[in-house]
C-alpha cells in the first residue's frame, strides 16, 4: 500500500509508542505519596463528599437523543449543498419532504411533553 | 456482459408503485401529530383505541391498494423501481399482500389482550405500523443499501416494541439484547457491503450477480489455470459474503446468530411475541431467500454446502434445546429455530419446486403460528386460584378440555402442524422439502431432519397431554375468549386440516412465485457460466419442474 495513508500509520504508531514511554516512564521514575485526601473523589470548590458515582436524571439523555436527531440533519445537509447542483428540483423537494418528517417529530415530543424539565 | 441497470429517475409508475407505503408512511405521520394534539400529556386507554383503530383501517386500505396494484401490473414482467433499489416481481407482491393481511390479523387477535392489559400510549401502534412499512419495503429491495436500510427501519421499531412494557424487567432486557446484537450484526453487514462495493463496484443486486459470475469465471477459469490467483481479492469476498449473509441469517435465527431468540421472545409481550413469529420472521425469510436466489446465485452451488451446515445445526439445536423448557413462548423460540433450519434445508436443492417448497414450508408456518398466538392471546382464569393472567407455563393449560374443548382441539391441530403429523398442513410442507432433498441425493440430511422432527415432537405432544390427560386437578378456563379471535382460529384450523386437497395446486402457485425471484431469465450465459466452473453437468436448477 502507497498512499498517503502511510505518513498517518507512521505517525500513529510513533504518537502511540512516544505516548506510552511517557506513561511507563512516568510510572517507573516518578515518587508516590498515597495520602487519604489523594484518594477520594475529586470535586471542585468544596470538600468532598458521598460517592462520586451519583444518578443522573434520564432527562439529560432525552435531551442528548432529541438532539442527535438535528445533528444527523446538518450532515445530511452537506453533502445535499454540494449535489444539489447536479439533481436540482428533486434534491430540493426531497429535502423538504425530510425536513417535514423532522418538523412532525419535533411537534410530537413537544406536544407530548418530552422537552419539559 | 452489459451492466443495463443504472441510475434511473423516478417516475409517476415507481411511485404508484409505492402508493401503499407511501400511504401507510403518511397515515403514521399524520396520527402522530393529530393524536400528540388530541391526547397532549395525557395518557389514557382511549389514545390506544383511537391510534389502534386508526391503524388497522390504514392497513384494510393499504391491502386495497396492494390488490389494485397487482391488478394494473403488466403480468409477468419485472419492474425495477426507483433506479434499482426496489423491485416489483410476482414474489415481492405476494409477500406484501401476504404480510399485510397477517399484521391485520395479528392487530385484531391481539386487542381483547390489549384492552385486558389496558396499554395507555398510542405509539404502540404506530410503531407496528412503521415496522410493517419497512417490511413492505424489505421484501421488495434490490439493493444492498436498500435492504438494509427498510431492514433497520424493520429492526428499530422492534427493539423499542420489546421494550414497551417498560416496567417490566423482562420486557426491558429484551428490547436490550435485541438492540445491542442487532446493532453489532448490522455493523458486520455494513462492512460486508463495503467490501462488495470494493471489489465490484456496485451495491445493485443484478450488477452484484454479473459481476461475481464474471468474478468467478475469472478466477477459476483463468487465474486458477494460469497460477496468478489474486487470494485477496477472494478473501475479501469470501468475508463479504459471510457478513451479507450474517443479517438476515440473525433475523431468521439460524444457528450461530440464535442466542437472542428466545430471550427476546420470552420478555416482549404476548402482542409482539405474535408479530415477531408471524410477520417478522416471514419478512426475514423472504428476504434471505431474496438475496440468495438473486444477489448469490452464481456461488450458490458452493455456498450450498455451508447452508446444509447452518440449517442442520439449527434443526438439531432447536429441537434439543426445548425439551426442559416450561415456559411456552420459550418453547416456540427454539422451534422457530428448526423451522428456519427447515426453510434453509429447502433452498439447498436449487430445483424450482425446491424453492417452492421453501416458501410453501414458511407460509404454513405463519398459518399455524397464528392460530398458536391467536390462542394464547386470550385470558385464562384458574379455577383454584380463581385469579385471572394470561397463559405463560405449560402446566397453565391443565386439562382445558373440561372448559373450552373445541379451542383446545383447533390449537393441538396447530401444533401436531408444526409437528408434521400427516393429515395437517405441516406434514405436507415438510414432505416436499424432504422429497426434493431426497431425490437431489441429500439422503443423510434428510434422516437427520426426521429424526430431529421426532424429538420436537416430544415437546409439541407435551401441550397436547396437558390440554387433554392431565393428572393435576388444578383446571383452568379461558375467560376472555374474544369472538374474532375464535373465527380466526377455526377458519385457519380448518384450512391446516384440508390443505391436502388443495396441497398440489397451491405448491404449483408457489413455484411460480419463487421462479419470479431468479433474475437471469435462464439465459445461455450463465448456464455456460455453471457448466464451466462447477464442472457439474447435473445440475438441475434450470431443468425447470422435475418430470
Amino acid at each position: 500500500m502507497d498512499s498517503e495513508l502511510n505518513y498517518f500509520f507512521i505517525y500513529f504508531v510513533c504518537s502511540l509508542l512516544i505516548s506510552c514511554l511517557l506513561s511507563l516512564l512516568s510510572f517507573l521514575i516518578g515518587t508516590r505519596t498515597t495520602t487519604r485526601e489523594k484518594l477520594s473523589a475529586y470535586e471542585c470548590g468544596f470538600a468532598p463528599f458521598g460517592n462520586a458515582r451519583i444518578k443522573v436524571t434520564v432527562h439529560f439523555y432525552l435531551v442528548a437523543i432529541l438532539f442527535l436527531v438535528f445533528d444527523l440533519e446538518v450532515i445530511l445537509l452537506f453533502p445535499w449543498c454540494f449535489a444539489i447542483p447536479i439533481v436540482k428540483a428533486k434534491a430540493f423537494w426531497l429535502m423538504l419532504y425530510f425536513f417535514f418528517i423532522l418538523v412532525a417529530g419535533y411537534i410530537y415530543e413537544w406536544r407530548r411533553g418530552a422537552l419539559e424539565w | 456482459m452489459t451492466k443495463y441497470l443504472g441510475i434511473f429517475d423516478s417516475t409517476a409508475y415507481d411511485l404508484l408503485n409505492l402508493l401503499p407505503e407511501i400511504f401507510l408512511l403518511g397515515l403514521v405521520i399524520f396520527c402522530l401529530i393529530y393524536l400528540s394534539f388530541y391526547a397532549g400529556r395525557s395518557f389514557h386507554f382511549i389514545y390506544f383505541k383511537v391510534g389502534f383503530t386508526f391503524m388497522q383501517l390504514g392497513l384494510v386500505l393499504c391491502f386495497l391498494l396492494h390488490i389494485l396494484n397487482l391488478i394494473n401490473w403488466p403480468a409477468h414482467t419485472v419492474q425495477v423501481i426507483l433506479g434499482g433499489y426496489l423491485i416489483c416481481d410476482l414474489f415481492s407482491f405476494f409477500m406484501k399482500i401476504l404480510i399485510n393481511f397477517l399484521a391485520l390479523i395479528c392487530g385484531f387477535t391481539s386487542y381483547a389482550f390489549q384492552k385486558n392489559q389496558n396499554p395507555h400510549s398510542y405509539e404502540y401502534t404506530l410503531l407496528l405500523t412503521l415496522s410493517l412499512v419497512g417490511s413492505m419495503l424489505l421484501v421488495s429491495s434490490y439493493d444492498l443499501l436498500s435492504f438494509y436500510l427498510s431492514m433497520e427501519l424493520v429492526s428499530f421499531c422492534l427493539y423499542t416494541l420489546a421494550a414497551s412494557r417498560y416496567n417490566s424487567v423482562y420486557s426491558v432486557e429484551a428490547g436490550i439484547k435485541y438492540f445491542i446484537h442487532g446493532c453489532c450484526i448490522s455493523g458486520v453487514y455494513i462492512f460486508g457491503v463495503a467490501l462488495f462495493f470494493l471489489i465490484t463496484g456496485t451495491t445493485n443486486f443484478y450488477n452484484l450477480h454479473l459481476s461475481l459470475t464474471d468474478f468467478f469465471l475469472d478466477f477459476i477459469l483463468v487465474q486458477w489455470s494460469n497460477g496468478t490467483a489474486n487470494f485477496l481479492e477472494f478473501t475479501f469476498f469470501s468475508i463479504a459474503l459471510t457478513a451479507i449473509l450474517a443479517l438476515p441469517f440473525f433475523k431468521i435465527a439460524l444457528v450461530p446468530y440464535h442466542f437472542w431468540i428466545a430471550d427476546v421472545y420470552e420478555g416482549s409481550p404476548l402482542p409482539i411475541t405474535a408479530y415477531f413469529s408471524i410477520v417478522i420472521k416471514l419478512v426475514m425469510v423472504a428476504s434471505t431467500i431474496r438475496t440468495l436466489y438473486s444477489l448469490f446465485l452464481s456461488v450458490l452451488p458452493l455456498l450450498k454446502y455451508i447452508l446444509i451446515l447452518y440449517a442442520i445445526f439449527s434443526i438439531i439445536i432447536g429441537a434439543l434445546s426445548a425439551v426442559a423448557e416450561q415456559k411456552i413462548k420459550r418453547i416456540l423460540a427454539f422451534s422457530s429455530i428448526s423451522h428456519s433450519g427447515y426453510i434453509i434445508m429447502g433452498l439447498v436443492p436449487m430445483t424450482y419446486s425446491s424453492l417452492g417448497a421453501a416458501i410453501n414450508y414458511m407460509v404454513v408456518y405463519a398459518l399455524t403460528n397464528v392460530i398458536i398466538f391467536a390462542f394464547l392471546l386470550m385470558t385464562i382464569r384458574t379455577k383454584s386460584y380463581n385469579t385471572q393472567r394470561s397463559i405463560i407455563y405449560v402446566s397453565d393449560l391443565g386439562l382445558l378440555k373440561k372448559t373450552n374443548f373445541f379451542l383446545g382441539l383447533c390449537f393441538s391441530i396447530a401444533l401436531l402442524s408444526f409437528a408434521g403429523i400427516p393429515p395437517f398442513a405441516g406434514f405436507f410442507a415438510k414432505f416436499y422439502i424432504f422429497y426434493e432433498l431426497w431425490f437431489a441425493g441429500y439422503v443423510f440430511s434428510v434422516l437427520t431432519m426426521i429424526l430431529m422432527s421426532l424429538f420436537s415432537t416430544y415437546y409439541y405432544l407435551r401441550f397436547i397431554k396437558c390440554l387433554f390427560f392431565s393428572l393435576n386437578k388444578k383446571t383452568t378456563q379461558l375467560t376472555q375468549t374474544d369472538l374474532l379471535n375464535k373465527i380466526t382460529i377455526s377458519i385457519l384450523t380448518f384450512f391446516l386440516s384440508f390443505y391436502y386437497l388443495w396441497s398440489a395446486r397451491i405448491n404449483l402457485i408457489l413455484i411460480c412465485i419463487g421462479v419470479s425471484i431468479i433474475p437471469t431469465h435462464v439465459d445461455e450465459y450463465f448456464l455456460w457460466f455453471l457448466k464451466a466452473v462447477y464442472e457439474d453437468n447435473d445440475l438441475l436448477f434450470f431443468y425447470g419442474f422435475r418430470t
